[in-house]
Order: structure tokens, then sequence, then C-alpha cells
């Protein structure tokens, strides 16, 4: 399994350099127009992206063909995909985290929004991949661009959905409390659709 | 007009590689078959012929027209299959009939549809779903179907199987039946070639090593295999690269008959292209 | 202990529109056994159901001493494998696919794989999307025998290559089964590359094993014969294996050169290649 990482972790630090800048400097510009945490889903979101198109890419050079015949399991290989994405995504959110401290040390101010965004990090990075990761393995190549696509706009508006459930339903008015839970339900989502598809994927093609 | 390919003096120079002034003659009625590593130049010679890439040195005669000037008439009578081309993969084989028409003045839909049909091509298919080896043929029929002149094929046979090379290979052999018409063809499947090339050009390192008849070339060149020993007696003149293994040398001789009167050799192996190929290449003076 | 490196047995597998069909053939320990067969008559199903890239219905699989039809990792760790065109992620470079591999493969030989690019002249530092179609191969065989590989699986891996490199390759080929225990099955449509170093030929059709004869047998004893109508007539019918009638005449397969030269003395018989063979038994008549 280690290997396989490792491939990613290559595979991505070599992807990452247009993307990546591109996303900082928009994250920069953003952050002087709503706030400087802002950087940190806009960082932590393109970094997960890249690993779930490695799926893809992977399926298009062979290495996926090739990588069945590597003393590996296939419940290994797709498991090397759902540690990437939450590695990246953590690192994404360390990485913008430490933008938006620079930012606001720079600028001498505070943001009372950092909560919220590094919860918005976590809940649309873990529910889009969630659907994600399964959908890039099972289908060709151009319906898992639509696919990731549908996916980050579903969730933004699955995380809005749940956010009036808990306010209304539950009766939580507490912000930090409601994307707490939300996070929670969020990892254990994830976790599921990682035992599924480990489960059930047999068949790569 | 004899020749209906004249290639002289054709240069063209790129940072790591070098064509340098190759020439050769196909003359009408024949095939020509084109050999060389990968990396050798066929391809970049073949591109420069079609004026795909540009900036060559030389002077390129199709039909006895120049390929430069005359290039929009020329190309109405030649059928190309490159090795890197390829055809959008959303399009459906008779999505390439209907824009090929609006093409070439004389594309024959009837005689395209017949070559899908006698290939085993399905027309409704996307060519996305189209394996490595339909896609070879697809082109084929392409190439064939507008009645070109002159054929100008680069790997056509890479990727398909013995019964579909066969196949293939039957009709450059009609094609050529024509005697006002010429193949030019390059592959790796020199076996292919032994079967149906009338000349052999062999391209190495940028620079033409040989251009003869096929015939020519069998009679004269030759394999020689002695001892150490032996190999040490034999003049530096007699042969043109050999070879060292374990157990003997090998020799590529290029007049077999003198070399067998001067040393009293009794049989000198019978060559093929791919040992011809391996021996010039790998082989040292 | 096994003789065989790989033992199948009635691989089946069923798709809407192809069939492959109780394939049955054996890799004897220390050979090279050549695959051969038309476009999609089964050959990359076989080869991809034994490593288990597809599932097949039905059929077992022996590899290499291990258990019936189970390929564990450890099997794995023996089985180095060569696909036609690109293997690997194309942002890599040879150190960064070294490191990788280092990490997969129990027994990655380092300085193995490092001497076998420097054989090949594969540049360390450039990315693999810049290598050439024959670097690229070599490169897939670099790393099929840099992990202690017991059994190599060729899936056409000398397409498009030309008659220089190739000839390169199946000289490490050779090498590799000098080994006594090492084996090597490989898939190939060219097939003077086949008959230069393979020992046994397997040949399939349509989903179906129709020969796996010697290389020998092959070459020295079958052959093919012509003649004319009248002569075609003479001929007993369990001779001929299949014919083709030319436009000159009759071409027949036969099994046994030397006996039936014997039997026919007024009938030309000539040698023939193993494309010759696949020819006749596709397109000529029992």
């Amino acid at each position: 399994m280690k290997g396989l990482l490792l491939k990613d972790f290559y595979v991505t630090k070599a992807n990452i350099s247009v993307a990546f800048l591109s996303c900082i400097v928009m994250a920069i510009g953003l952050s002087i127009v709503i706030s400087p945490s802002v950087v940190i889903i806009l960082v932590a979101i393109p970094l997960s992206m890249i690993v779930s198109s490695t799926i893809i890419s992977d399926k298009k050079n062979k290495w996926t063909q090739f990588a069945i015949t590597l003393p590996v399991t296939k419940k290994q290989i797709i498991s090397s995909k759902y540690i990437a994405y939450l590695f990246w995504t953590v690192l994404g959110m360390l990485i913008g985290s430490l933008v938006c401290y620079i930012i606001l040390k720079v600028t001498n101010t505070t943001d009372e929004y950092i909560n919220i965004f590094m919860g918005f990090s976590v809940i649309i990075s873990l529910l889009s991949g969630s659907f994600i990761i399964p959908c890039n393995f099972i289908l060709p190549e151009e319906n898992s661009l639509i696919g990731t696509i549908l996916a980050y706009s579903m969730t933004s508006g699955v995380l809005a959905l749940f956010i009036h459930v808990i306010k209304k339903v539950m009766g939580v008015s507490n912000m930090n409390l409601t994307l707490l839970i939300i996070c929670s339900i969020s990892i254990i989502i994830y976790l599921i659709s990682w035992y599924i598809t480990q489960k059930k994927i047999t068949n790569f093609n | 007009m004899e020749n209906i390919l004249e290639v002289k003096n054709l240069s063209k120079k790129y940072t790591e590689f070098e064509l340098k002034n190759i020439s050769f003659e196909l003359p009408k009625g024949m095939i020509m078959g084109f050999i060389g590593e990968n990396g050798a130049g066929k391809t970049t010679t073949i591109k420069s012929i079609l004026n795909i890439i540009g900036n060559y040195k030389g002077e390129v005669k199709v039909f006895g027209l120049d390929n430069k000037n005359d290039e929009r008439e020329i190309k109405e009578d030649i059928g190309v299959v490159l090795d890197d081309m390829f055809f959008p993969e959303i399009l459906l084989p008779k999505d390439i009939n209907t824009i090929m028409k609006d093409v070439y003045k004389k594309w024959d839909s009837d005689l395209y549809f017949k070559y899908l049909t006698d290939f085993n091509l399905p027309k409704d298919k996307q060519i996305k779903t189209y394996s490595k080896g339909m896609r070879k043929k697809l082109e084929i029929a392409t190439a064939l179907s507008h009645h070109p002149k002159l054929l100008i094929l680069d790997e056509p046979t890479s990727g398909l199987d013995p019964i579909a090379r066969n196949e293939v290979i039957d009709i450059f052999r009609d094609f050529i039946q024509n005697e006002e018409c010429g193949v030019l063809l390059s592959s790796h499947i020199t076996t292919d070639l032994e079967h149906i090339a009338d000349y052999i050009t062999f391209i190495n390192n940028g620079e033409i090593i040989l251009s003869k008849t096929k015939d020519e070339l069998i009679e004269q060149y030759g394999i020689v295999k002695c001892t150490e020993s032996e190999f040490k007696k034999i003049d530096n003149q007699d042969y043109i690269k050999y070879k060292k293994t374990k157990y003997e040398c090998e020799l590529l001789v290029e007049n077999k008959n003198e070399f067998k009167k001067k040393y009293n050799v009794n049989t000198i192996d019978k060559i093929s292209l791919e040992d011809l190929m391996v021996l010039m290449v790998k082989g040292e003076k | 202990m096994s003789n065989y490196a790989l033992k199948l047995t009635n691989i089946t597998k069923k798709y809407d529109d192809f069939l492959l069909d109780n394939v049955s053939f054996n890799v004897p320990k220390g050979n090279i056994v050549g695959l051969i067969g038309e476009n999609g008559s089964g050959k990359s199903t076989t080869l991809n159901s034994i490593l288990d890239i597809i599932e097949r219905d039905f059929g077992d699989v022996f590899i290499l001493d291990g258990e019936k039809n189970k390929i564990s990792n450890d099997i794995r760790e023996k089985i180095g494998v060569v696909f036609d065109g690109n293997n690997f992620p194309e942002d890599l470079t040879l150190e960064k696919l070294n490191n990788v591999l280092k990490a997969i493969y129990s027994n990655w030989e380092e300085n193995k794989f490092y001497e076998l690019l420097e054989k090949f002249s594969l540049p360390k530092n450039k990315k693999i999307k810049k290598f050439s179609k024959g670097m690229k191969m070599k490169l897939s065989i670099s790393v099929a025998l840099s992990h202690k590989a017991q059994l190599l699986i060729l899936d056409e891996a000398t397409s498009g290559l030309d008659p220089v490199v190739r000839d390169d390759i199946l000289d490490i080929l050779l090498d590799f089964v000098q080994e006594e225990n090492n084996s090597i099955l490989m898939s190939s449509h060219i097939t003077s590359d086949l008959e230069k170093i393979a020992d046994y030929i397997v040949f399939i059709h349509k989903g179906k094993v129709i020969f796996e004869e010697t290389k020998d047998n092959l070459i020295y004893n079958y052959g093919i014969m012509k003649c004319k109508l009248k002569e075609f007539n003479d001929i007993e019918k369990k001779d001929i294996i299949r014919y083709r009638k030319m436009d000159y005449g009759y071409e027949i397969l036969i099994k046994n050169k030397k006996e039936l030269e014997k039997k026919y003395p007024n009938v030309i018989m000539d040698n023939i290649k193993i494309e010759d063979i696949m020819l006749m038994y596709v397109k000529g008549c029992e």
C-alpha cells in the first residue's frame, strides 16, 4: 500500500503547480473581499480533487491494469485513494490555515469565519469524495467529470439542507455545534463509502 | 515520367537529430519498403514528402510535380496512412464518408463501404470502440477509397494479426497491378516487406544506407558465420559489419559470390531483412 | 513441486458477443510459450483472466506452486507483467518509479533495475511521458526483471518496435529462461519473433485452443503441399489438416512432412512458417 500512496503523492505533486498556484492567487484575492479564511477551502478542495482525478488518469495510463498484477490487493488499491484523498484534504486545510494566519497577522485583523470555513472544507470535501471516488472507479472517463461537477454542487446543497434541518428540527442555533454535528455525519458517510467501495468493487473496467 | 516519387538531397535539421541528403527514387508500378530503426528518420522523411513538416532543404517530386508548388493537386492522388494519425473518436465510420466526400474529388463511397464490409468494420459504432487493429484497417480503407495513384504508408500493419496483415498486403498487391501506381511503405515487420516489396530503402541515423531492388539485396548480401580464428584471416574490405557472439562471429557481406570464391566458402546463408538491419545497426566495423 | 509455471484448465468467460471456451494449456518451467491468434480471438482475455484482471466464469488456474485459483500477493511478487503500450504514470521519472516499486515489491532489486536502465540507455531523470514507444517497452521489461520474478507474462509486448530493439529484447528473454525455474508466456503477432525463441506455441482462435505444439514440431513436421485438382483427389482425407483452393491449385496443410513426402512423391512439399499455419487454419477448410 505504501508504494501506491507514494505513487499518488508523486503524481499529485507533479500536477499541483499550476492548479495550486492559481488557486492560491485566487484565494488571496478573494480573501480580501470576503474573508481570509476562504483560502482554507479554496486550497483543500482542489488538492483533494486532484486525487480523485488520479483514479481516472490511472485508468487511462493503464496503471490500474498494471497495479492489479502487483502484490497489492484490489482493496488496497481502492483504500489508497481514500487515504490519499483524506491526506490532501487535511494538508490543504493546513496550508490554507497557514496562509490565512499570515494574512491576518499582516493585516492585523481577526476573522470570525475561520471555524465556518474549516467546517465547510471538511464537509464538502468528504461528502463529495464519498460520491466521486466510487464513481471514478466505476464510470468511464467523460461521465466521471460530470459526476465530479455534480458532486460538488450537490454537496453544497446538501450542506445547506443539513444546516437548515439541524437549526429548525433539532433547535440548535450555535453554528459551531451545527458544523460539528455535520462534520461528524460527513466523516461517517465517508467511512461508509470507503467500506462499501472496497468491498463491492472488483471490476475496474 | 518514369518515377512516381523522386526525393533529392532532402535535409532537415533538428536540435538532436539531422536528416542528411536523403535521395531515392520510386519507379511507377513498384512497391518500396522503407526500413530503419525508430528515430532513424523514416517518419521525418515521409512527413517532409507530404509537406506536413516544412523548413527542409532539397527537392521532392511527386508524379513529376513539385510537392510544394503543386501540393493541392498532388494530394488528391495520394493515399496516406500515418502511425500517429487518428480520427476523432466520437465519429462513426459513416461520418468519415460524409466528410471525405467533400474533401476528395474522386471519393468513392461505394468502394469505402465495400472495404468496411470486407474488413468487418461496423459502420455504426463510434471509433472510440474500435481496437487498434480495426483503426488501422479503417485508415487503410479511407486511404484507398479516393482512387489514389500513390500510397504513402507509415507502419500500416502495426498491431495487426498475421491474418489481417495478409489481407492488407494482398490489397496493396492488387493496388500495384495498375502500372501507373506506386507504394512507399515503411514497416518494422520486415517479413511483410519480403513478401511484397520490389525495392528496399534503408535509413539509419538520418542517412540512406542503401536503396536497391529487393532481388539485388537478396542476391548480393549474405551472412557469413565463422570462428574467431577464421575471422582474423579475413580482410577488412570484404565485409561491411561484424558481430561477435559467444560461439562465433557473424559477418555481413555485400558481395556474396566474390566472398565465396575468395575464401572458399561453400554456402553463405540467405539474408533476411531483419538480419540485415540488426547487423548494420548493431555490428561493428 | 510442480513442473509447471502455469497450468490452465477449462478457462471459460462469456461476453455478449464472445465466448472464451474451455481454454486449457500449460507453461512448463524453464520454457517460453508463445500465444498466437487473431485480434479478438481471446488471447488478452485469457491473460487477463489468469491475472485476475477480469473474473472468469469457470476454470482453474495454477500459478507457480500456488494454491488452485488463488493468486496471493506472494505469487504476484513472482510474476512480472508487460502490457502493450504504457504501463506507468507518465508524470513520474525513473527514480521516482524506482521508489514506488521499492515500496511495493518485497524483492525489489534496485541495483539490478538501474543496471538494466543503463543497459537500455534510459535516462533516469526524464518524465516517462517523454519516452518513445521503444523506450517505454524497455522500461516495462526492466521493471518486470527487477523483482526476482519467476514467470513473465507479456501481452503484445513487442508491437510497434523496430527489429533492432526486438532483437535486444529477445536476447534478454532468452537469458531470463536460462535459469531453470524461470518461464515466459508471451502473446505476439510477430510470429517471426516466436519462431526465434519460443519452445511451445498455443494457437487460440474464436475463443478455443486449436493446438498446443512444440515450435520444433511446427517448423520441422508441419508443411504445405501444393498440387492440382487431380492430385488433390488422390490424397487421403486423414492426411489433410486444412486445405485452400487457390488460383493455381490447392494448398494443403499437413502435419507429418517426412511421412507424406514418401507417400505422395509427386506433390510439391514446402516448409511452412507459423503465420502461414495460422492462415491455413483460419481461412482453410477441413
